[in-house]
């Protein structure tokens, strides 16, 4: 079974929503690899290495639903069926390896980020959180609502911890990195349920788009900043 | 009462300080502007001078820490990455 998301129309539509989250998360990754290189401190670093697997979730899952979405233009246009079946069975095994390697990624980057953001140093929670990542991506791989389930929670915590943040810093960028992880943790509701519903992957992507051009206005203003 | 300072606003408190003394401080003006021990203010204008923001120089024959090109940048930077350290909580 190949993983194709969402309503045919929208097939390539979501390329271009998923295009922005990679431009936001190399953005983000570049500003603090130079506020790493400023200050030597770890957290920089850190932080700039869970926006970097952000972009390259995004870029292997796009790399990854290419194979099918052509497939299935093909499938349309020539029509034959013994040979369709053989791209099929071929496309299917790409699909699925590169849809489970991007959510491995994106699980690993929010994982590296809910560290950095709690800073968590102990190494043995970090083991152990490490071991319900490879569980929940391997052995479970197979499930997107796991996928989304969890992601669902890390961002809940990322958003809290967020909130907290804004209400001792009070500042406008804190309250948009808020909202941007709010927007985002609710994206997340749509995909859960986008196996019932089709069209909820066109929301889910569309609010999840949304909640990264916010933290692209915050990330802008905070490079312009004088 | 004050807040602790975090290790980038102690930078650019050192930074902040040579720069205005014209560019160069002697160790002992260094230690009054910046606030700190003398042990802790060594450490970090070690690591200053080991980033190349700072370099040691003598000056009428006395030691004087000297801001770099780099350092300057870090001052002009500052703001940036103190906003994006505030808003990320980092």
């Amino acid at each position: 079974m190949a993983y194709i998301f969402g309503p045919r129309w929208f097939y390539g539509i979501d390329y271009i929503f998923d295009l922005v989250s990679v431009i936001v998360g190399l953005l983000i990754c570049y500003f603090s690899y130079r506020t790493y290189k400023y200050t030597s401190q770890k957290k920089y670093f850190y932080f700039s290495a869970s926006f970097f697997l952000v972009a390259l979730a995004f870029i292997a899952k796009m790399l990854a639903t290419i194979p099918v979405y052509s497939k299935e233009l093909k499938v349309e246009t020539i029509g034959l069926v013994t040979v369709t079946s053989q791209i099929i069975n071929k496309v299917t095994w790409i699909n699925q390896f590169g849809v489970s390697i991007a959510r491995f990624v994106m699980l690993s980057a929010f994982l590296i980020l809910l560290l950095v953001a709690l800073k968590i140093n102990d190494k043995k929670i970090i083991a152990l959180f490490v071991y319900f990542l490879i569980i929940s991506t391997t052995l479970v791989g197979a499930s997107y609502i796991v996928f989304h389930i969890t992601l669902l929670i890390m961002l809940g915590i990322l958003f809290l911890n967020y909130r907290n943040n804004y209400l001792k810093v009070k500042s406008f960028n804190a309250k948009m990195v808020m909202y941007s992880f709010f927007v985002l943790a609710i994206s997340q509701v749509f995909f859960i349920f986008e196996g019932l519903v089709t069209h909820f992957y066109v929301i889910g992507e569309s609010i999840q788009l949304l909640g990264y051009l916010i933290l692209l206005f915050a990330i802008i203003k905070m490079m312009l900043k004088k | 009462m004050s807040m602790r300072r975090t290790k980038i606003e102690i930078i650019n408190d050192i930074l902040g300080a040579i720069q205005q003394k014209g560019g160069k401080i002697k160790p002992t003006h260094l230690l009054y502007k910046s606030n700190l021990s003398y042990k802790k203010m060594l450490e970090y204008v070690n690591e200053l001078i080991t980033k190349e923001m700072v370099k040691e120089d003598a000056f009428k024959g006395k030691k004087v820490y000297t801001i770099t090109d780099k350092g300057i940048s870090y001052i002009q930077e500052f703001k940036k990455i103190k906003e994006f350290s505030d808003s990320f909580g980092l």
